[in-house]
């Protein structure tokens, strides 16, 4: 069991610095790093990160609000309020760029634009995040507070956000992080002004193939990041166990500003397809492409659903996680979207069928460590002290992953799976870097949208979230016959 | 007896240190101690899950130290029991019986035999999940217990147990371990657990010293 | 388990079946030579001349021809650098005239000979060198609607009124061609000093920067913007395709730069006999005809745009000489203007 932790602890560390390896190994580290630019670079990033961190949060706050209502009142109605708040992180980051790039016209391009999109995409989430912390950490003053006669207003002001506080920051961080990383919407919607770091790394790669300067760009990005996620994940939060009403705190307005939003966003979605119906006679340009390109991103999202579970399976193999493994995968945040994806087009061939093997991996070193830091590490950890028991039985390493280790990750690493899998059928900007044509699906899309058919765009997308609606009702469906066999 | 020697732990924020301890190698043998005393730490050291250079564990001829985890033959409940929940009671002990290498026959003569003595015919066929705290608390004794353990090490197995339930679980653990004939060592810091079960009682402060460290 | 794995086999299979099935035509076009051509987005792109190029020379080359896209011709050359060898590239379509020095250092290319051509005489210099055929050509211009009301004789200056701030899409120099000439264009006729000091300007002035000619243009035609850097032949497209006479190109009170477009082929070539005849195919007037109306640029041969709607693209009577800058003075203007990019923050 020593050697099988170690072995896989060890290649799992080694997979994952890989890009940095290959990287380093082909380029050295300029020396003569232009400081100006990477100053510049930076503040691009902080500045549009922090902006839209800010305003998905206040937006996010205001649409916990309306979870915080419906909560235990309409369940019904909470539960469809969450999939609205959801709807932009499952959706294809492409379908949720379509849509509010049709809505508002003439569409802001620059800090703006680039706001509006991560302020849309991420505010659901964070609304869910603020409406668990909600039940966490106020319930216990609320009753207290009612009984004073304590308003509404008089609660949140002056008791439930200093409560609140750390974890607002924490949820703010978080937000940057992942907002500092943006790589694709500063791409599209930047204008070519204000480049952030991300961007100028990929240019640096593209336009003036000054590889050097792009590993040490990556580095400086990489030490940021870890140092903003590590800090954004100290203070963890833990799923709410108990099952009380906040209800008195929340409130409609939120309720409004969900439907609002998602409203809009789909009515403008709609009017995007419709018009891309009435262009539909454009599309036999494309002609048997189409399919083919529908079929590739099925097949794309099928391969990478199956390196991820086999990936996962092995990793429960190490059984016990070792500490420095738990964090590292806290922690580690890829170089860069754009410069993983150029070490694995260094690697790799460049004939378009290596492109089926490039992009599930590039999904596996991007994904990974953001789905273990999203729940699927904690609940590996948490069967720590059954697998301890089955090694005291003498229970070798395979034998505990069969019976005790994978029954109980399978569910778990299947949705994990299934939504990678989904990400990779809607995927252009991975795909852009690492394949040489329109062989997906989201590539044609991505195409059509930077030369702004919005139509068409629209109508193509359209089909695109059918492939992924597809992907994710099949591990769905998995899902459910394995259960039913379990209870039978 | 057996012996246990130069027991040394280094963990961030405490030394601690067990020059020699003599466990009984028949009956309960009770370690008592505060929470946070480092009980569970030399449970853990015994089972193999801290590092311990040096360490010794006689029991006869062998030196369990330094045997592996899974050779050393140990039946092991947690205060937390960590029944594996996906599977029922009986599977969670049939499980431990052929990791260990035990045949169907034995299995169904032993089987048979703890269940009966622990009350499970009844829930047997439960998914673990749904079983009682007592319940669970008598599945996790059977399944340590199932595959003829050299040794059995309890973590304060009734403290999240009901005070009329503790009391049913006590007799049963002392009626099994007899009627086995498995040498125990139970840690715990309840009292009654020290008055209803112990053969012998060993305090913390009598053989280990902790140092804690400054951060 | 079983189950499962049955399931995604079967699945699995499925979609391996279709795959092939689709690629039938692919493995038996195995046995044909692949011709591999590097060119940029609106070229290859469905409404390009590409696809049309393509078929027409599949039906008589015996192989089968793969476009191999570089966004937009300004990193044509940093793709082909990384990925050409490796995948093979056996033309490359789109160079302009500011890349042939960089494009002749960085790689070496197979001479051609196309002294037979009868070129018109506006591109005459533009064919005088031995590795890169002229294939197109265009005048730049400002391209806006007659609704927007603006006046159709501007000068440069006139650009960096408030009645444009934000309403003018340009294209990134280091990734556009077009882009590149804009760049070039206010330099000569500006001068260094003032050239950057009206960039810095246009910096903030300017809609976007985006980094192909399809993008500023699609922003455009969506009313994101109310003016384009592109083409005097720009309104002409609407005219046929859309029937829309609303779209008008300027005239510049400064001259105003012509870009020829360029194909050459790389001496790591595989297939350099078919490329040569794909060349030949530009070159014929069939070829020469399907770019024009596909592209949107004028032919280089004479005789071919008569005849058609082309013929009435007015060329602006005061052009730039072309010229061939060397590598130095293009990445310097390059390194400039990344420079002025850096003044401006989100």
């Amino acid at each position: 069991m020593f050697n099988t932790r170690v072995v896989l602890s060890v290649a799992t560390l080694f997979l994952f610095i890989s890009p940095f390896l290959i990287l380093l190994s082909f380029f050295s580290f300029d020396q003569s790093l232009d400081i100006k630019e990477l100053w510049w670079a930076v503040k691009n990033s902080f500045t549009q990160s922090a902006l839209s961190a800010v305003i998905c949060l206040f937006l996010g706050f205001v649409a916990s609000l309306g979870l915080i209502k419906t909560q235990t009142k309409n369940p019904i109605i909470h539960a469809i309020l969450i999939g609205l708040c959801l709807l932009p992180q499952f959706l294809p980051p492409l379908v949720v760029l379509v849509a509010i790039m049709n809505g508002l016209q003439p569409f802001p391009m620059g800090l703006s634009g680039i706001v509006i999109v991560h302020a849309f995409s991420y505010f659901g989430m964070t609304a869910l995040l603020i409406e668990n912390q909600s039940k966490n950490v106020l319930t216990q003053t609320l009753q207290s507070a009612q009984i004073l006669g304590v308003s509404k207003f008089r609660y949140w002001w002056s008791i439930g956000l200093p409560l609140l506080r750390k974890d607002l920051v924490l949820i703010f961080t978080y937000l940057i992080a992942v907002f500092f990383t943006s790589f694709s919407i500063p791409l599209i919607v930047g204008g070519g002004k204000g480049t952030t770091l991300e961007v100028l790394i990929y240019e640096k790669v593209r336009f003036s193939t000054d590889w050097s300067s792009a590993v040490s760009l990556s580095f400086v990005q990489t030490a940021i990041i870890f140092i903003l996620s590590f800090l954004a994940l100290k203070g963890r939060t833990q799923f709410a166990k108990q099952n009380t009403s906040l209800q008195w705190l929340g409130s409609y307005t939120g309720v409004f500003l969900i439907i609002l939003l998602m409203v809009g966003f789909l009515i403008s979605y709609s009017s995007g397809v419709i018009s891309g119906l009435q262009q539909i006679g454009n599309l036999s340009l494309y002609g048997n492409e189409l399919i083919e390109a529908f079929l590739a991103s099925l097949f794309l999202a099928f391969l990478t659903y199956s390196l991820f579970m086999g990936f996962l399976y092995l990793f429960c193999l190490m059984g016990l996680v070792y500490r420095p493994i738990d964090i590292f995968m806290s922690g580690y945040i890829a170089p860069s979207t754009a410069l993983t994806c150029f070490a694995l087009l260094i690697l790799f061939p460049g004939d378009h069928l290596w492109s089926y093997i490039k992009i599930p991996l590039a999904f596996l070193l991007l994904g990974f460590p953001s789905l273990y830091r999203l729940g699927w590490g904690e609940k590996l950890k948490s069967l720590k002290n059954q697998i301890r028991i089955a090694q005291t039985m003498g229970a070798k390493p395979f034998e505990i992953l069969k019976s005790i280790t994978w029954p109980q990750m399978k569910s778990h690493s299947r949705f994990m799976s299934g939504l990678m899998a989904t990400w990779a059928c809607g995927d252009f900007a991975i795909s852009r870097v690492l394949s040489t044509k329109d062989f997906t699906l989201g590539l044609i899309v991505e195409s059509l949208l930077t030369s702004y058919r919005m139509g068409l765009a629209s109508l193509l997308s359209f089909l695109l979230i059918i492939a992924c609606g597809f992907c994710f009702s099949i591990v769905l469906g998995m899902d459910y016959v394995d259960r039913r066999k379990f209870k039978n | 007896m057996s012996t246990v020697e130069n027991l040394k732990i280094n963990k961030s924020g405490f030394q601690l240190t067990v020059d020699r301890w003599e466990i009984l190698d028949e009956g309960i043998h009770v370690l008592m101690g505060a929470s946070g005393s480092g009980k569970s730490t030399i449970l853990k050291a015994l089972m193999g899950f801290e590092q311990t250079p040096g360490l010794i564990w006689k029991m006869g001829d062998i030196n369990l130290a330094a045997l592996p985890i899974d050779k050393k033959n140990l039946g092991v409940v947690f205060q937390t029991w960590d029944l594996f929940p996906h599977m029922t009671a009986f599977e969670n002990v049939q499980f431990a019986a052929k990791v260990r290498g035990i045949s169907a026959d034995e299995f169904q003569t032993r089987w048979s035999l703890i269940s009966q003595q622990l009350k499970m015919t009844e829930f047997s066929n439960t998914i673990s999940e749904q079983l009682s705290g007592g319940e669970k608390q008598r599945t996790a004794l059977a399944r340590a217990i199932i595959g003829k353990p050299r040794f059995l090490l309890l973590d304060e197995p009734f403290s999240a147990l009901d005070a009329d339930l503790r009391s049913e679980a006590r007799l049963m653990l002392k009626e099994i371990v007899r009627s086995q004939k498995i040498p125990t060592l139970l840690v715990t810091h309840d009292l009654d657990d020290v008055k209803y079960l112990s053969d012998k009682v060993t305090q913390m402060a009598d053989i280990a010293s902790v140092v804690r460290l400054k951060k | 388990m079983k189950h499962f794995f049955i399931f995604i086999t079967a699945v699995f299979l499925f979609l391996f079946v279709a795959h092939i099935n689709k690629n039938q035509n692919f493995l038996a076009s195995e046995q044909k030579p692949t011709v591999r051509i590097f060119a940029y987005s609106s070229f290859t792109s469905k409404w390009g001349p590409g696809p049309q190029l393509k078929n027409l020379f599949e039906q008589t080359c015996e192989c089968v021809v793969e476009f191999i896209e570089g966004s937009d011709s300004g990193i044509l050359l940093q793709r082909l650098k990384v990925e050409g060898q490796k995948l093979g590239a056996d033309l490359v379509i789109g160079f302009d005239q500011f890349d042939l020095q960089k494009a002749t250092v960085e790689l070496s290319w197979r001479a051609l000979d196309f002294s037979k051509i009868d070129f018109d005489s506006q591109i005459l210099l533009a064919s005088k060198n031995e590795y890169f055929v002229p294939y197109d050509w265009g005048v730049l211009s400002f391209v806006t609607k007659k609704s927007k009301g603006f006046s159709t004789t501007l000068s440069l200056d006139d650009l960096l009124k408030s009645q444009f701030a934000s309403k003018i899409a340009l294209q990134d120099p280091r990734t556009s061609s077009v882009g590149l000439q804009f760049v070039m264009w206010v330099l000569k006729v500006k001068g260094e000093t003032e050239g950057y000091e009206y960039l810095k300007q246009m910096m903030k002035q300017a809609h976007s920067f985006s980094p192909s000619w399809s993008t500023a243009y699609g922003l455009f035609k969506s009313d994101q913007v109310d003016m384009v850097l592109s083409y005097a032949a720009s309104p002409l497209y609407h005219s046929i395709e859309e029937k829309n006479d609303d779209f008008v190109s300027l005239e510049m009170i400064e001259p105003q730069p012509v870009q020829v477009e360029f194909v050459g082929i790389p001496s790591f070539c595989k297939n350099c006999e078919k490329a040569e005849e794909f060349v030949n195919l530009m070159m014929s007037p069939e070829g020469q005809k399907i770019i024009m109306e596909k592209n949107y640029m004028l032919p280089v041969l004479k005789n071919v745009k008569i005849g058609t709607p082309f013929e009435t693209i007015k060329i602006p009577f005061r052009l730039l000489d072309i010229e061939f800058p060397s590598l130095t003075e293009v990445d310097g203007v390059l390194t400039r203007w990344s420079q002025i990019r850096r003044e401006i923050s989100l």
